[in-house]
Formats: C-alpha cells, structure tokens, sequence
C-alpha cells in the first residue's frame, strides 16, 4: 500500500478489466495519490494514521484460521492467493444469482463503482478501484437454507470489492471469515431492500484488513452487524449505514481482543434519513498488551427524522499499563422529537468480581478468563441467528482459553 | 443540514470596518492625535499599545513574539461553525473608553430591546444606564452613594488579596505576572491565543496569598465601564498554597460592544491545596433575529491543577454571541487534582455555539468532572466538543461525563463530539449523553397548571440545567434562571 | 340550578376519527359527577377536550364554563379560570422540585385572574398548610415533580397540587388506576377534603370501587362517545353488576 503505485505497474497485466477499463484504473491510482493515504488529520481517521501504521515493523504474521466455518456451509466463496474460488453448490443454487467481478468489469461497471465511492473523503476506495483484483456480486433472490461464508485467505496484498443485494423480503446470512496474513482493501456494499433481513457477522483472525462497508436499508428492513476482531496487525472495520425507509432498523456490534501490538479500529456511521427508524450500536473492547483500539460511532439524525429512537454504548477494559483505548461516540442531530443516547465506558477488570469467584473456588486464571468471557458476550447476544450464536461463543471460549493468551498486568 | 449552519451575515463584518474609522477621546491629556485609533495590526500597533500603558521592556517583547507566531498560524476551521472570513487588517486594536459625548444622554436614546431586557431581568434603573453607557456622572453617583466600590476593596487589602485590572498588576506587581504569564496557555497555544497575546487590551489579575479564603466573591461588574473592556481580555488568577477565591465573570444583561470580535485569555494557577472557582454568565450581543450585528465570542480559558490536591471549577452560562467558540480546560497535574466543568449553552435564532471542555489527566489519582446541557432553539447550532485525555503515567484516573441536548423547535442541531483517550488501564471512565426535546405530554402538563408556553419551556429548561445552576454562586443563579426563560424567548412557536 | 359547566351536544375528533359524539352534560356548582364507561368509550378524550390539549379538534357544540366560552381558551387561560385535570399518568419533570413548581403555577393562576403573587414565605406557609391538612411530608416537597415517585405518590402528589391551585372545576382522569386500596384510600379522602360548594368535581372512572369512597351526586354512563344513562349512585352499584355490555349492544343497534 505505500507503494501503491509500483504495485500497480508491476501487476496492472494481471487485473481483471477491459483496455478501457485499465485506463480508468489509471484515473483511480491518480485520485488516490492526490487525496493521499488518511492519516491522523482526516477526522474520520483521528486516532489510525495508515501509513504510520502500514510502516510498523513487526514480526511476521502467519495466516490464521481456527474457526471452521467451512463445516458450517455448502456455500463458500475463497479470495485466495491464486483465482477466486466459488463452491459449486453456491454456483449452481437458483435463489442467488452471482456475478464474480473478474468476468463483469467493464467501464459501466467501473463507473457505477466510481459513483458509489463519490462520497468518500479518504483514498482507500480509490486505491481499491485502482488495484481491485477480485470481487463478486451476490444477489440474493429467496430464503436460503445455509448462510453465504466468504473467506479472506490472501497472504499477497490483495483488494477487493464486493456487492450484496438482499431482495425484498428475503432474509440472508452472511459470514465473513479474515483468515490471511497479508494487507487487504476491502470495499463492501450491501443492499437491503424493503423488508429484508440481512445478517451480517464478520470475524478477523489475523492480517492488515482495511475496510469499508456502506449499506443501505430500504423501508422495514433489517440489518443485523457484529464485526468481532480477535487477531491480526491492524484491522479498520468502517460501517457506514444509511437508513432509507421508515420502519427499518440497524444494530451494529462490535467485539475485541486486542491483544500484543494489535491496532484495531472500529468507525460506524448511522445515518437516519427518515422518520420511524431505530438503530443500536454496542461495542466491547478488551485490551491488553500493547494493543491499540479506537472506537469511533457517529450518529445522524436528518431533519426530517423524527421519531428516531438511536442507542449507542462502547464499553472497554483495559488489562495492561502499555495499552490504549480511544473512543469518540458522537451525535449529530437535526430533528427534534428523537430518543437518542450513547455511553460510553473504560475501566478495569472488576476486583471484586474476581474475588468473589476465587473465593467460590475458581481459581484466578479460570476467574479472569470466566469475566472477560462474560464481559465479551454480552456483544454475541446480538447475533440473530442461534446456530450461529452457539458456534461463535464455543469459539470464543476456545480462543480465550489458550492459556498463554491473557496477560493482566497488576497494578502497582 | 443547511439552516443550521447558516453563516453570519457579511454586513456584520464589514460594520466592524466602518467602526474602526472612529475616535475616541476620554481621560487623556495628550494630544488628540497619538489617541487615534489605529487600524490594522503589525509591528508598530504593539508598540504603540505597549507605549499607551507605559509598560516595561520584557511585556513589549512578550506581545511581538506571540505577534510573530501568529503570523505563522492560520484561522482554526475544525470547529463546527461558520462565520465570514475576518480581515484582521480592518480592525482596530486601540481605542481608549468610549467618550461619554458620544453616547445616548438618557435612557430615552438607547434600544427599546435593551430596555426590555433589562427591565425582564429586574436590573434597578441606575445600573441600566450605567450599562447603557449613558453619562458616566450616574456611574459614579452608584459606586460613591452605595460605597460598594471602597468597602471592598478596604477588605481585600486586608487579607493580602489582590484584585485589580491587569495593566495595574503589570505596574505594582511586575514579579508576579511576568512568573504567570502564558505558563497556562502559552503564547503559540492556538491562533486567537497568539492574537490576544500580541494585542490584548486589559483584564484582571488576581493574587491570593497562602492560606487565604478570599473573603469575598470577586465580580468583574465592579469593572464594567472603567477601561475599554472589550476585545482583547486578557485574565490571570492565581491561588496560592492553600488559598481559595471565587471569581464572577460577566453579567446576564446583553452587552453590545462595537468591538465584535472578542479573543479573551484567561489563565489559573492553583497551587497545593488551592480551590479556584470561576463562574461565567455570559450574553453577548447575540446578533438580531436574522443573525446581523452579533458578537464573535472566541475564547481561550485554561486552569492548570500545578500541585497536589489543586482543584478548579469551570462554570459557565452562556447565551449570548453570535459565534461562541471556548473550552474552559483544566490541567490536571496534581496528584489527587480536582477539575470540573459545568456548562449551559443556549443558542436561539441563527447562534451557533462549538464549546465544551478539556479534561488532561498527568497525576496520580486525579478526577473530573463534566456536566454540559446544551439547548438549541430557533435555528441555532449547538455543539459540545470535549476531550478527556488520561496519560499513561496517570494512575487511578477518574472521570464523569453527562452532556445532554435539548431541541426546542425542529430547525435547530444539537451535536456531541466527545474524545475519551486514555494509556493507563487503572483509569475508569464514564460518558453518558443524551438528546432530546421537551415532549408535549410535559408542555401541556404544565399549561393544564395555570402557566404560559413561555413560562413552561423556561420552568422545565431550568430543570433540565439544574445541576449546572446549583454550582453557581447564589446571586448568578438567580439571574441566570431569568435569563435562562429570556434567551429562550419566541422560541415556542 | 344554575349550571355551573354546561356541555352542549360536543363533538370531538382525534385525527380523523371522531370520538366525542354528541356530549351533552350540566353539571352545578358543588355537585360531584361521575362518568363510567368501557375502554374506548371517549373518556379520557372528553378530558383532554375539555382541559384544552392538542391533537383534539371539536368539531361541533359547545362548552360554558362558568359563563365562559371553554373552548376558545388556551390550556392555561382554563387553567386561569379555574379548571384543573388530575392526571391520569401524571408527568415527571427532572430537576423541578415539587415546590418550584406548585409557586410557578399558583403565581400563575393568581396573575391570570388579576391577583398578586404571593411572596416566598407566604407560599410556604401556603403550602405547608394544604400539605399537613392532605397528610403529605414536607420531603415529599423537595423532591423532584413526580421523579421516582410511586403510582400512589403521583397521585396524591396531584391532589396536592389541586389543593394548593383551588380550582372551581376539577376533572379527575382514572385517579384510580394502578392504586392498591390504601393509596385509594388517601387519594380518596384528599378529593373529599377538598369538596365544597364553590367546586364541581368531575370524576372519571372505569370501576365503581373509587365510588365507594369518593360519592358522587350524580352518575352517568358514557358509551361510543356520549352519555347513554344518568341516574343517582345507585347506578354505580347496578352497572357493577351489569357491566356495560348491555349499553354497549344498544349502541350498536341504535348506530
């Protein structure tokens, strides 16, 4: 990524697209050099300068995946390091129509994306169109049995953007899986149409994962988010939600373990455009090491938006004296006759919670391990779907049980 | 988004310029020339007004080398206002009190508007025209037949405590100021800092020896119409060991000044054990219902917790100004350092207001707290902008947070941009904040009871800020309650 | 009889469907009136009608009051004239205490009516006597309107209120809703305390039980918008044994 535009001349043979198509590819590198990376005086960017980052020398990062969601589905999708791979049970399903994006781009298709990045103000999405490699749009037409699982397994640097069209009244789930070791551009956009349901849950094992997701709810749809970031060097999880019809709803979670010298980055933007729609955002954080987490949550609520009902609360705790945890919940509301609050808190592990276990027995590796079990699933109570649920929690588990894995620091 | 950020008329900046051609003449046996107000700001401005108040070598360096970093620095354009581009070259930076031929010879001359204001707040007759600027000969006549002015300052003699304006303080106690001065808000700390620092005009110093419970509560009103109060203020209080002093700032009555653009400083030192408290209830011109004519309020306030057990309170009740743009901070350095900040900002017709607060903690066991009520009426914009930043060294660090908005009318914007950073995991900290309006259900409740729209709006806005007005001292709280029902005026359509 | 509140014929729509349908009712000066009637059957509208609140179009007929065009006046000029609606789910206002807000309103009703507000210890003293004489702490006082209070403090709290404002016309919205008996009980003897020749009390109801306690001269019936039966209190007693299906069938045959 910071040397974007070598990357670009050394692989611009490979990149899917027509001639015409790698000339406009030639205009995106440009817009992306002129806006430049973000760093820390784009206020949207305020706590993660990229290129500071993207310059950190750490040890190398090995690829990672310990969550089998491949058991979970016939249906699967694979950005790789060689060529996009899409199961067949996926290909041949009726009730989605799929479209990989290495077949479908062409100048209309680059210039709909130009269109959809128009109200970017950082480079990445220009970066993305400039070096997109592969990609895929899935819509999805009926109920489907199994959810749709989406693994990012690339250990070369890869960017890629994806589309997702939930149809009216069809209920869809989506699992993306971060499993690569490499630096990875993500652009998303979701479609949900009136009254659909789309649940959405993201899980990041390891990499440099830079991502955008902009969706778009249309009357009483439904969008059900939990991002839940474990591992990896740097992760920038962006949501930006714009709620279009009355009636829908958003709720947006968030789930951390930053951990060794992780910077994890989760930025959502609700934006209530019209009346009757209600939206939560809830964010749990642990920290330890020398881990760095920022949380940014901006609410909008438009004018003519009343009777908006927005809840937002961010809650971290910190377990070592290297760690730093930034959060910056904020409002900005045009309408009057809203309900909206967020909270925001940061504190440590409760010591009298851990007393009161170890005096039941428990000893203090198993106590700190059951809190911060239990700190962090309040945030998986979200996910909607129960099967789901129970996976990810007996994952979580797992994850924290690795008896090398949690370092609380004792106080002086 | 549009109406509430609608910018401030260019009338009302190019009003400034015409004002600046003025001449003023009063209390000074020099010739009329060298009292010309000069326009424009460089080099030869700062010496002449450091010439003006006879001051010595150090300060006069002092003010060109802040005049050299400001002109490095550039206009801030963060803040979530908007305002014309101000050309600092049409302003002008010295002018001596306003001459009293000049100014309304009765209270017949001066705004109906003004008038009623006073007459809504219960201001006795003498003190409207003392604030109207009607003949000095009434202002004197206050001060000598009520003997406030002697009585006070006989006290304060007494107990070490000096209280007196800035220019005076540079005079007598030279020593003092020059180990203050700019070790809160240095001079580079930001641009209307820099400014101030390079022209600032006069202000207050105080001094409170160790050990000292100020006996009385010290109000800027005494200083009203002595000096040329206006643009440039700039305030230093300084609690010593073991001292304690509550300091009032501004009145609720409207002050109109042609001076528009108000770039303030204002620095408090608290050392060991030292209590500072320092209330503000400030009405600014705030422009007329199309926004034309109002006051640009930037100001930089900063109290630095300097030893163990220092504490600061920030109160503050602003509704007035066109622009407002202040965050009363507080360095919490101390170990076991108190910092608090309580805040009021009404906006009504077309204010905008970006404030809020700082909250640095550096020592051990520090605490702050912040309770900030916003209400946004009209088509105002109302913002709350605040930080709490906990450095790593910066054990037990604690801190509250409760910022809440109240939307009258659905042509207003209330935001809330809070940043809670913090290093230091034995650090517990809290932020609540909420929006919303004053439902009908409420509204109608209280109408039910006998009390007119106006009223209700204004009983329940004063419940909404209760926790801010209970930190005023007795006398600000009553008169800020009534200006609390006044600003919110013609807003409950 | 001079009729103190006289209820002509009153139709009343909330959006666009109407609710009030012809009310008609008079009612004289000191006289205690009860209305009972079904869910649905207009009742707290009619309340909100006569009390002014917005969202409430009359669309014909008319109300005196006391000589008075009602209808033309503004929540608080009603108030000014003496009416005064006890809640049904009487509102919270953070950060006003009890106190500041019974002084706003009595200095209120006192300067609509031409008279002067009382000063700071005349009110407390004021105060003080209503609340000894309906049994109501002086802590109760100080504690923010209604925040944290019980079903059974916001009550009384409401009845206070009415004492300390002396209206001529008192509605009372369900004041018996969510009470357990011995909050019925007080609530119900603060009403009592506070009858008298010069004050009509209209008392809205869903169950007789506030009747036991509370008893009315006259008792009507109101059914899909307007009073289908009157009679004495034993009427309360036979609808209690009744219940109001029979009214409710003949009104869908008349309809």
């Amino acid at each position: 990524m910071l040397e974007a535009r070598k990357y670009f001349d050394d692989h611009i043979t490979t990149f899917p697209g027509t001639e015409a198509v790698q000339l406009l590819r030639q205009d995106a590198l440009e817009l992306g050099e002129k806006i430049g990376l973000p760093t820390r005086h784009l206020e949207a960017w305020h706590y993660t300068d990229l290129p500071r980052l993207l310059a950190r020398k750490l040890k190398a990062t090995e690829a990672k995946d310990t969550a089998n969601f491949q058991g979970m589905s016939p249906y699967q999708i694979c950005f790789g390091d060689g060529p996009m791979e899409v199961s067949d049970a996926l290909l041949n399903e009726a009730k989605v129509k799929i479209t990989p994006i290495d077949q479908a781009l062409n100048e209309t298709q680059f210039g709909a994306f130009k269109k959809a990045d128009m109200a970017d103000s950082d480079a990445m999405s220009a970066y993305n169109l400039a070096l997109l490699q592969a990609g895929i749009k899935i819509e999805i037409l009926e109920n489907l049995e199994h959810p749709i699982v989406l693994q990012f397994a690339a250990n070369k640097s890869q960017h890629i953007r994806n589309e997702f069209i939930v149809r009216e009244g069809v209920k869809a789930d989506l699992i993306e899986h971060i499993t690569g070791s490499a630096f990875m551009n993500y652009v998303a956009d979701m479609q949900c149409d009136a009254s659909s349901q789309l649940n959405h849950f993201r899980l990041q094992e390891c990499g440099q994962f830079v991502s955008l997701g902009r969706m778009m709810l249309d009357a009483s749809a439904t969008l059900s988010s939990q991002v839940a970031v474990l591992g990896g060097d740097l992760a920038r999880h962006e949501l930006r939600c714009a709620i279009n019809g009355t009636r829908a709803e958003a709720n947006l979670t968030g789930l951390v373990f930053a951990h060794d010298q992780m910077h994890v980055d989760l930025t959502s933007v609700i934006d209530h455009r019209v009346a009757d729609t209600n939206s939560q955002t809830l964010v749990r954080t642990i920290l330890q090491d020398e881990a760095r987490a920022v949380f940014q949550g901006k609410i909008i609520v438009e004018r003519d938006a009343q009777r908006v009902d927005a809840q937002q609360k961010s809650d971290a705790l910190m377990l070592s004296r290297r760690a730093e945890m930034n959060s910056k919940p904020e409002l900005e509301i045009y309408a009057d006759d809203v309900a909206c609050a967020h909270g925001s808190t940061i504190g440590e592990l409760d010591a009298d919670a851990l007393f009161f276990l170890r005096s039941r027995g428990i000893d203090e590796k198993a106590a700190q391990q059951m809190l911060i079990e239990g700190f962090l699933s309040v945030a998986l109570n979200e996910i909607p779907s129960l099967d789901l649920r129970e996976f990810v929690q007996g994952y979580l588990a797992e994850f924290l049980a690795n008896s090398d894995l949690i370092a609380i620091e004792v106080a002086s | 988004m549009s109406e509430a950020k609608a910018s401030i008329d260019h009338e009302t900046v190019s009003q400034v310029g015409d004002l600046a051609g003025q001449n003023y003449k009063y209390g000074f046996v020099s010739d009329i020339d060298s009292d010309k107000a000069a326009i424009g700001l460089n080099e030869d401005t700062i010496r002449f007004i450091s010439a003006k108040k006879e001051e010595p070598q150090w300060l006069l360096d002092w003010r060109l080398d802040a005049y050299e970093r400001w002109l490095t620095m550039t206009d801030p354009t963060w803040a979530h206002v908007d305002y014309p581009q101000i050309d600092y070259q049409a302003l002008s930076y010295y002018s001596a009190p306003k001459s009293m031929a000049d100014g309304p010879k009765s209270l017949d001359e001066v705004d109906p508007e003004l008038l009623r204001t006073y007459e809504k707040l219960g201001i006795p007759l003498i003190e409207q025209e003392m604030l109207a600027g009607v003949r000095k000969v009434a202002v004197d006549a206050v001060f000598d037949s009520v003997s406030v002015g002697t009585t006070f300052r006989d006290e304060l003699a007494k107990s070490g405590v000096i209280f007196c304006s800035f220019s005076e303080a540079v005079r007598e106690h030279p020593e003092l100021v020059r180990k203050y001065l700019g070790s809160v808000v240095p001079k580079s700390d930001n641009y209307f800092a820099a400014l101030n620092s390079a022209v600032f005009s006069d202000g207050s110093f105080v001094y409170i020896p160790p050990g000292v419970n100020c006996p009385m509560e010290l109000s800027t009103y005494f200083r009203i119409n002595e000096a040329n109060t206006g643009q440039f203020e700039r305030t230093l209080v300084i609690a010593d060991r073991g001292a304690r002093v509550s300091y009032l700032e501004g009145c609720t009555a409207p002050m109109r000044d042609e001076n528009q653009l108000h770039a303030a400083v204002v620095e408090l030192v608290a050392l060991e054990d030292a209590d500072i408290k320092y209330s503000t209830v400030q009405n600014w011109y705030p422009g007329d219902a199309d926004g034309k004519g109002g006051i640009y309020n930037f100001v930089t306030k900063r109290g630095d917790c300097r030893e163990a057990r220092a504490r600061i309170s920030w109160t503050q009740v602003e509704t007035g100004s066109a622009v407002t743009w202040k965050y009363p901070s507080c360095i919490l350095r101390g170990d076991d350092s108190v910092g608090e900040f309580y805040s009021i900002a009404i906006s009504n017709n077309l204010q905008q207001v970006d404030s809020g607060t700082k909250m640095l903690h550096l020592g051990k066991n520090t605490s702050s707290r912040i309770i900030s009520k916003g209400i946004a009426a009209g088509r105002s914009s109302n913002v709350y902008r605040g930080q709490v930043n906990v450095h790593a060294k910066a054990e037990g660090a604690r801190n509250f947070t409760q910022c809440d908005s109240l939307l009258i009318g659905d042509k207003c914007a209330a935001h809330t941009v809070p940043y809670i950073e913090t290093k230091n995991p034995t650090s517990t900290l809290e932020h609540e904040a909420t929006t919303s309006k004053i439902s009908d259900e409420q509204m109608f409740y209280c109408r039910q009871r006998g009390l007119e729209a106006e009223e209700a709006v204004a009983l329940i806005v004063n419940g909404f800020c209760r926790e801010v007005l209970q930190n005023l001292p007795m006398e600000f709280a009553v008169e800020a309650q009534k200006l609390v029902g006044i600003s919110l005026e013609g807003s409950v359509g | 009889m001079t009729s103190f509140m006289k209820i002509n014929n009153l139709r009343a729509n909330v959006g666009d469907t109407e609710i009030l349908k012809g009310f008609s009712l008079e009612m004289g000066a000191g006289e205690v009136h009860a209305i009972m009637g079904p869910n649905g059957s207009g009742k707290s509208t009619l309340s909100y009608v006569l009390s002014g609140r917005e969202g409430y179009e009359v669309t014909g007929g008319d109300v005196e009051f006391d000589g008075k065009n009602l209808i033309e006046m503004t929540p608080e000029e009603r108030a000014h004239a003496g009416m005064f609606l006890a809640f049904q789910y009487p509102l919270e206002i953070p950060g006003v205490t009890n106190m500041t807000f019974l002084k706003t309103a009595l200095n209120a009703v006192r300067r609509g009516r031409g008279e002067e507000e009382l000063d700071a210890a005349s009110f407390l003293r004021f105060v003080r006597e209503k609340a000894k004489d309906l049994g109501v702490q002086d802590d109760m006082l100080r504690r923010q309107l209604n925040v944290g209070f019980s079903g059974g403090e916001k009550k009384r709290n409401e009845i206070l209120q009415m004492a300390v404002l002396e209206p001529k016309f008192a509605i009372l919205d369900e004041t018996d809703s969510g009470l357990d008996i011995d909050a019925l009980k007080t609530v119900s003897e603060g009403v009592n305390k506070l009858r008298s020749p010069d004050r009509s009390v209209l008392v809205i109801t869903h169950y007789q039980r506030l009747l036991d306690y509370i008893k009315p001269d006259f008792v009507h019936v109101m059914a899909n918008g307007k009073i289908v039966e009157s009679g004495g209190p034993e009427l309360a007693l036979e609808l209690e044994k009744k219940g109001y299906a029979s009214y409710l069938e003949a009104e869908v045959a008349n309809a």
